[in-house]
């Protein structure tokens, strides 16, 4: 058919245009390069028409930050090899690309979550000592084990990772994290996040803290999740591990017994990977409570009964200003900044001086 | 044997814009001929004039601590990520004169006021992501590890070479291979 052929002459093309860019890409490129690809552009409309789905493809790749194993395979672990990313590497990888930060979704992001790990080398025969991540509020920050996992650090939150032969053992001090673990065999991979422990099956999810519960939500792959009193042998009536797969959410209040599953939306639990928050028609009290864990600058409302308001709609959590500015567009709120914060009002009540 | 790591001391702290002679000068030098590479990508001759204007902006108000070692590669590069958040723009208008005529007046369609990133094209774009990662994911080990150190370490070929222990032309090999599968899957997945 002619579609057929149509399509293997465009596959030919993107062919070409993707030896162009693996080219053009690996650092040797020369003026000449450039112009010899300029060229091959002005061509035909085809042949741009081709480098746009190539360099579409390789931006993409760019908003990947939980896809960034550093893999550290077993032969280099033995050959005392991890430190195959040194420092200035790193740097580098950063000073590449720092005006990538300027650009559309995910840049600004980008720019907080740049991931930088650099590899330490510790004694052989060092205690474990464990080694603390944490964020500060309004950062996030990925971290490479030597395992390969990653953890996802949202704002304002602490974890302990200890690693031996036998086991992977993080602590969730406190806030919120997202983990993508490698699975191993022979090491099991546990968090405990306040009230419950958490035991991996190979697998992604997101552990968040808050002041009377914890929340487990998997969007991938499987998890157990038992009380930590349990887990510690403290219960006398042991019950079996709640399994979690994916599309599942476990709740815990620290005070219970009980760990309650329920399905959950993705899009309103991990899009803070991503630099925004997503909100289906929840109270304005949740919203701003979300809000303020991400900025320094607390938000408050100007009325109590401001916070049954409605909001659906999404926002961001890199920027401040940006985040005010469409929430209050969207509910015709009016903002007024104070010494010690910034407070919302309803835009058809007086505001008292 | 243990290995830890720790990430405090390479957070990049981007407040000082600072731009080397370097790529000033180089930026000077290739003016006309990053123009011509931007009218190539976007069949417009002003908007290419616009985003070299921009692309000199963008430079200056970035925080280039670094030798860059190829500046001319570099320049070309930032512009062709310029023209490619144009091309965006240019699919999320089609996107949305196809899309949002009748619901924009909706409250939730506030999702949809923002004309720069609209929570739509966010999850399309998410969605996408996720396509990219499993493509990754599905590589044989060794052209992964060589797209992961080349595309998210921003290592040049020679430095993955030298990390891999391989020759540039493996690296190249393993590049142009994890690039096909993510074309062919993002073609799947639509634009």
């Amino acid at each position: 058919m002619e579609n057929k052929s149509h399509n293997s002459a465009q596959r030919a093309l993107e062919e070409k245009a993707l030896h162009w860019h693996v080219r053009l890409h690996g650092g040797d490129a020369t003026e000449a390069d450039w112009l010899d690809f300029t060229s091959w552009l002005e061509a035909k409309p085809a042949h741009n028409d081709a480098y746009d789905v190539v360099a579409l493809a390789w931006d993409d790749a760019d908003d990947l930050p939980s896809a960034l194993h550093i893999e550290t395979s077993n032969e280099n672990v033995q050959q005392g090899n991890v430190v195959a990313f040194p420092m200035d590497r790193l740097r580098k990888a950063v000073a590449a690309k720092p005006w990538a930060f300027g650009g559309g979704f995910g840049a600004a992001i980008a720019a907080t979550l740049m991931l930088l790990v650099a590899p330490v080398y510790m004694a052989q025969n060092d205690a474990m000592d464990p080694t603390i991540y944490a964020t500060a509020v309004g950062e996030q920050r990925i971290i490479t084990l030597a395992d390969g996992s990653t953890v996802t650090l949202n704002t304002d939150t602490s974890i302990s990772v200890i690693m031996d032969k036998t086991s992977r053992r993080i602590d969730l001090q406190k806030g919120e994290a997202y983990f993508d673990v490698s699975h191993e065999k022979a090491r099991s991979f546990t968090v405990a996040a306040n009230s419950l422990r958490i035991t991996d099956i190979g697998t992604r999810f997101d552990v968040r803290l808050n002041a009377e519960s914890t929340l487990v939500s998997v969007t991938d792959g499987i998890v157990e999740v038992e009380p930590m009193a349990q887990a510690n042998g403290g219960a006398k009536n042991k019950k079996p591990a709640v399994r979690l797969i994916e599309g599942q959410q476990a709740i815990h209040f620290s005070n219970s017994a009980e760990i309650t599953v329920q399905p959950f939306d993705s899009t309103q639990v991990t899009t803070w990977k991503q630099g925004y928050l997503v909100f289906k028609n929840n109270d304005l009290g949740h919203v701003v409570s979300e809000l303020n864990r991400y900025f320094s600058t607390p938000l408050s409302l100007a009325q109590t009964d401001m916070a049954s308001l409605h909001f659906s709609g999404i926002l961001q959590i890199t920027d401040q200003d940006r985040a005010l500015r469409d929430l209050t567009a969207l509910l015709s709120l009016t903002v007024a900044k104070t010494d010690t914060g910034i407070t919302l009002h309803q835009d058809d009540r007086v505001h008292s001086e | 044997m243990a290995y830890s790591f720790i990430a405090k001391d390479l957070i990049i702290a981007h407040t000082r814009p600072m731009l080397s002679d370097n790529l000033k000068t180089t930026y000077m030098a290739q003016r006309a001929n990053l123009c011509r590479f931007l009218a190539a990508r976007l069949r417009d001759d002003a908007i290419a004039e616009d985003l070299v204007q921009e692309l000199w902006v963008k430079l200056s108000k970035a925080n280039i601590t670094e030798k860059i070692d190829n500046p001319v590669s570099y320049l070309f590069t930032m512009a062709g990520r310029l023209s490619l958040d144009h091309i965006r723009q240019r699919q999320r208008r089609v996107r949305r004169d196809e899309k949002w005529t009748d619901e924009s007046t909706e409250t939730v369609g506030g999702f949809a006021t923002s004309a720069e990133d609209d929570g739509e094209t966010r999850l399309i774009r998410a969605e996408r992501i996720a396509k990219v990662r499993d493509a990754i994911d599905t590589l044989p080990p060794k052209a992964k590890k060589a797209f992961q150190l080349h595309r998210m370490q921003g290592m040049s070929h020679k430095e993955v070479a030298a990390v891999l222990g391989i020759s540039v032309s493996t690296v190249e090999k393993h590049i142009i291979r994890a690039m096909r599968e993510l074309t062919q899957i993002l073609r799947e997945a639509g634009p």
